[in-house]
């Protein structure tokens, strides 16, 4: 898949996922798969992000306003993550 | 007019965890 076309997909949270934060940090437990998750601080913010959909491209300019951190980077390094939450049925994928 | 500081990044990684 390429980049482009990456950047240009709507991500949002799955329904059924129960999300409380744990010193700084979001745990979740999936009502799906009856597993728990860590998503760190970073990863919390993303969850926080996606509560509506948003384009990857978006989500992406939003992290670099608010992270120190260069776009490629941080690009390359949401797209994994997003693969992650999407291979557990955490999030929904959408075409714009 | 004063920039506020970025936060720091640390790359987001989806942990699974096990469970009175």
């Amino acid at each position: 898949m390429s980049d482009r076309h990456e950047a240009s997909l709507t991500v949002v949270r799955a329904e059924g996922n129960i999300v409380c934060d744990m010193d700084g940090e979001k745990v979740m437990f999936s009502v799906a798969t009856g597993k728990y998750y860590s998503l760190g601080s970073v990863g919390g913010r993303i969850w926080e992000l996606i509560g509506a959909p948003i384009r990857v491209g978006r989500l992406v300019d939003e992290l670099t306003e608010e992270f120190s951190v260069e776009r490629p980077e941080c690009e390359r390094q949401v797209r994994k993550f997003l693969r992650s939450l999407k291979r557990e049925s955490l999030i929904e994928v959408h075409s714009s | 007019m004063q920039m506020s500081a970025k936060k720091e990044w640390q790359a987001p990684e989806l942990e699974t965890l096990n469970v009175t």
